[in-house]
């Protein structure tokens, strides 16, 4: 291995050039990038032997000059070897030769780009001798190394050539981020190891509550687990507070009618996942339905909006448990409200966003867009709301969610995650008062909903009064709305967390009938989650989660008036079991855990010195240990230097990312497999930028187009020689991460990929705005969420690199 | 597949009335029962034959409830068609049309057709909104009417096509007093003004 430390210039990519000589036959040439940090002298000789489809021995030498400048081969044989021709033979190339021993077959002529091609490409020249990604890279290269030795062997297959370089973390990876008390003193390297390969599914019930945000910055595991009580317990009543109003009677016509809104929604998302699906009965979906009016009720600026209800399901099907579910849709919320927001601004932004960059990856497209009125991107608008979780399989979503995620900076609330908005008041709810002090509050709900719900603020046009305005019962308000009683269930039952039984079996369909199922509830305020105690030992038992039965209490107070309907409803909504294609559970299985271990210890140790002296500020996701810790890598001094005692602003925070996503793609060239289709994607892009910003040479750029998403192997050479000619100028007219779609730089580069990977379909289809609004809406929940997330992770390094280099120079 | 003329629909209407289905049933010719709530607009698109003439129905399907007021906007530009639907099992849904009828009215061309849908027309038992009162708020507005079915498909293809005669007709008539629409809405919208440019009077021609 090289990595050697302290070499003043520290190169990320090595190109070789490499040369076989046999015998009489016509040398052939092949060329490649490799990472110097993460290249073994063995991977070399595989990569060679691959490049060149050579069966038998061969040896290696590479060109050098000698003190009289001449030039001369030298052996290769050894890591050593390797190393001191990275340092001293390498500049612009390295140039290899390759001599057969005499039996050889096959001189396929293929190009084969090694596992460890081609991000290293798309690094160099932005090379800032920092040894912070060394030092890193060569920290995770070890890892990355023996596990991509499993998959070396040029599979090729196009399922596993996108597949995340590092496995999902473990219960057992996670363990090394916490100290001994629990205590999140590793955030970092959660995040990077969760951006690099997402979590295991088992495990994300726990790491997504820190990577949302849940938790206060400082919390031990046991404070954690006492803090979760607290928070179900305040959820709870939230909760019951409404739902009691619903069952006096007393609530308002506003949050009755969000109700009723929710409803509808509920009963369409995500049904055909089997958390969700079966009969319209499904526990899930009141839980569900809990959550978002819980929601809405309690945040009124925000009330509930179409698309939330996307957002929220994913959170109960990984949580399991309604309050818990809630936090984190709180905690979640509190970045996505403002897509939701009556005004807008946010998504404008976000379209604006993604039009620039557009406009700067692809201009040949971008005009495209504009021919085809299209430029607004509005066809996008349900990637940007819903953060893309549509667009992928289900399962897959959840991992592209939390690889999103983990590209964000942490904000733990300060003191302890709001449940409820500052203004809301639980007077709110019931039926507006006779009192005009009280007229005004109630107001507030109503001017959001008649904003939001533009045709519900009209009640006064309505000819004669179905929609009452006095409340006389329970169930007249509702069914004056709708004629399910699916409302009045969801309103008067009040169900445990589901359990993981409900997960893995496929769905139970509640038989019994609406009548029972109206009689069925619990006391109000008689929930309990029992899941609480595994929040805190979930470190060790995620995946033995106890099932718990509901309780249900029978209730008197809500009876179905209108039960009659109900088949009606519910045959509207039967669920179509045939649609299940998509939920398929993609695995890395090649992943050698336990090297990560080791990895992860010798990680922890270190840092778990730094970090016991700052207990208290650097414990999940707070900024502080993340600036530290990006210090601590970059040089051994600095390892000891003191804790920064303020906290880092957001933009230090992605700095520090930029640092970290910086490097992740170098891990993930390591993908053993063949990349090339890949670095051809990005040259191309790039050289779509680059074009565009001087002659825009249009034909130039139309064959490099296409070929994007074709993803053929047509090979390095254009991927080589692509590296002159990235400038990435252009992408420096993008706004800083921090603002940068409007707080999800990486969602920006999701939607780009997305894009991307389909534009020579468009082009070439010549397809109108319709046409290719309807392509789009076709690939709902069948991108293929590693290829996605590949290119992006790709994209998103060129444009930190870009952002760190304007730094710079303003320095 | 060339067609003479490129016709615009919006389909409208409260969250759950089935405008989802109605597209579905008339560009798949199925019924799906569950399918996800519509974010932003869908999009269907098919072929139709009036007169002679080859016609491409270009349909957007509009979320029910939408935060985001300037991309329903969007929605709107250079709609030559409405389809306007409430649930006639859902009383709601009928008392908000007024509402959705200003929105339309406000944001689109003032000659677009407007055709409006009583849906659900299988759910006779749960009928909460006759047949009469629709009529009614029809001729009241000045639009056409008609109560259909996604599910069983009735009315479904009538609806479509009869409003695509509607505008038909009204270009033939003149009515529709196309150039001067088409100044104002060609910045915005291709689409519309597409289907005008090419033809003395009327629309015209893509490939």
């Amino acid at each position: 291995m090289s990595g050697f430390y302290g070499i003043t210039e520290r190169r990320e990519v090595i190109r070789v050039k490499i040369k076989k000589h046999d015998g009489f036959m016509q040398p052939e040439c092949k060329k490649f990038s490799l990472d110097p940090q993460i290249t073994s002298f063995e991977m070399l000789q595989h990569i060679v032997a691959s490049a060149f489809s050579i069966k038998g021995d061969f040896t290696l030498s590479y060109l050098a000059r000698d003190d009289e400048g001449q030039e001369i081969y030298l052996s290769m044989l050894s890591d050593w070897d390797m190393d001191a021709a990275f340092q001293s033979a390498s500049d612009p190339c390295l140039q290899i030769k390759v001599d057969l021993k005499p039996f050889d077959d096959g001189l396929d002529d293929w190009d084969i780009i090694g596992p460890v091609d081609f991000p290293q490409q798309r690094a160099h020249g932005y090379l800032d001798g920092s040894s912070l990604l060394g030092t890193l890279t060569s920290q995770v290269g070890k890892t990355v190394s023996r596990s991509m030795q499993k998959v070396m062997g040029f599979k090729g297959e196009e399922e596993s050539k996108y597949k995340p370089s590092k496995s999902p973390v473990t219960d057992l990876e996670f363990r090394n981020y916490l100290d001994s008390s629990g205590h999140m003193v590793k955030p970092e390297e959660l995040r990077l190891s969760i951006y690099q390969g997402g979590i295991e599914a088992s495990l994300r019930r726990v790491v997504w509550r820190h990577l949302l945000n849940i938790f206060p910055a400082g919390l031990s595991g046991k404070e954690r687990f006492d803090y979760m009580k607290t928070k179900e317990n305040e959820y709870y009543k939230l909760r019951d507070h409404w739902k009691e109003h619903f069952k006096n009677g007393s609530l308002s016509e506003e949050i009755k009618h969000v109700a009723t809104l929710v409803k509808k929604d509920v009963l369409r998302t995500d049904r055909t996942h089997k958390f969700y699906s079966g009969s319209d009965d499904n526990k899930n979906l009141i839980t569900l339905f809990h959550v978002l009016v819980t929601y809405a009720v309690t945040h009124p600026e925000v009330s509930y909006c179409q698309g939330m209800s996307d957002v929220a399901s994913p959170l109960l099907v990984i949580q399991k448990d309604e309050a818990q579910a809630y936090l984190c849709f709180c905690a979640l919320m509190n970045r996505l409200r403002t897509n939701f927001l009556f005004n807008g601004n946010a998504i404008e932004t976000k379209f604006q966003h993604l039009q620039d960059l557009i406009r700067i990856h692809d201009p040949v497209f971008y005009e495209y867009l504009k021919n085809v009125n299209a430029s607004d991107m509005f066809f996008c608008y349900r990637w940007l709301l819903l953060e893309c979780k549509r667009e992928f399989p289900f399962d897959d979503s959840m991992y592209m969610l939390e690889v999103m995620w983990s590209t964000l900076p942490p904000s733990p609330p300060d003191l302890e995650l709001a449940l409820a908005d500052p203004d809301y008041r639980p007077d709110f709810l019931s039926m507006p008062p006779t009192s005009p002090s009280f007229t005004s509050k109630q107001n507030i709900y109503a001017q959001l909903l008649a904003r939001r719900i533009h045709i519900h603020s009209k009640v006064k046009d309505i000819p004669n009064g179905s929609q009452n305005c006095v409340v006389t019962s329970v169930n007249n308000n509702l069914s004056a709305d709708d004629n399910s009683p699916l409302e009045d269930k969801m309103l008067s039952q009040d169900y445990p967390s589901v359990n993981d039984e409900l997960m893995t079996k496929s769905i139970i369909l509640k038989s019994s009938s609406i009548d029972n199922s109206l009689k069925e509830t619990c006391p109000i305020q008689g929930y309990k989650s029992m899941d609480i105690e595994r929040t805190y030992s979930t470190v060790e038992t995620v995946t033995e989660e106890d099932e718990h039965n509901s309780r249900e209490n029978i209730d008197n107070s809500v009876v179905g008036a209108t039960s009659l309907n109900t088949e009606n409803d519910k045959s509207s909504f039967c669920v179509d079991h045939a649609i299940n294609e998509d939920f398929n559970l993609k695995r890395n299985n090649e992943f050698d855990e336990e090297d990560l271990k080791v990895e992860i210890n010798n990680e922890t140790e270190d840092c778990d010195e730094q970090n016991n002296s700052q207990d208290s500020h650097c414990e999940d996701d707070s900024a502080h240990g993340q600036s530290q810790f990006y210090i601590s890598l970059e040089s051994s001094e600095e390892r000891e230097a003191p804790k920064p005692t303020t906290p880092p602003t957001k933009g230090s925070f992605f700095d520090n990312v930029k640092k970290r996503i910086m490097i992740s793609p170098l891990k993930k060239q390591s993908d053993a497999v063949s990349k090339s289709s890949n670095s051809k994607t990005v040259a191309d892009n790039r050289s779509n930028s680059v074009s565009s910003q001087g002659s825009g040479s249009e034909n130039n750029h139309s064959k490099n187009d296409f070929s994007d998403s074709r993803q053929d192997d047509s090979g390095m050479n254009s991927a080589l020689s692509s590296i002159e000619v990235i400038t990435n100028d252009n992408l420096l007219e993008l706004p800083p991460p921090e603002e940068f779609g409007s707080g999800n730089p990486f969602l920006m580069f999701i939607c780009l990929t997305l894009l991307l990977q389909h534009r020579d379909v468009v082009i070439q289809n010549h397809l109108e705005y319709d046409e290719m609004a309807m392509l789009f809406d076709k690939m709902v929940r069948k991108h293929d969420v590693h290829k996605v997330l590949h290119q992006a992770r790709i994209l998103y390094a060129d444009y930190l690199q870009s952002q760190q280099r304007k730094i710079q120079e303003s320095v | 597949m060339s067609y003479a003329y490129l016709f615009k629909y919006i389909i409208i209407g409260d969250t759950g009335v089935g405008k989802s289905c109605l597209l579905l049933q008339f560009t798949d010719k199925r019924f799906q029962p569950v399918h996800d709530l519509t974010i932003g607009v869908e999009f269907g698109a098919r072929m139709i034959t009036i007169d002679g003439k080859q016609i491409k129905l270009q349909i957007w399907d509009t979320a029910g409830q939408e935060s985001f007021r300037s991309i329903t906007r969007s929605y709107y530009r250079g709609a030559a068609g409405a389809l306007l639907v409430y649930d006639i099992t859902r009383r709601d849904t009928f008392n908000h049309l007024t509402t959705w009828l200003e929105d339309a009215r406000q944001h689109s061309n003032s000659n677009m057709v407007i055709m409006l849908i009583g849906n659900k027309s299988d759910l006779e038992a749960r009928r909460d909104v006759k047949k009469e009162e629709g009529e009614a708020f029809a001729r009241e507005h000045g639009l056409i009417f008609m109560e259909t079915s996604a599910k069983t498909a009735a009315n479904v293809e009538e609806a479509f096509i009869n409003t695509a005669k509607e505008i038909y007709q009204k270009i033939q008539d003149g009515v529709f007093d196309i150039n001067n629409e088409l100044h104002e809405i060609e910045i915005d919208c291709m689409l519309f003004s597409d289907c005008f440019v090419n033809e003395h009077n009327c629309m015209i021609v893509i490939v």
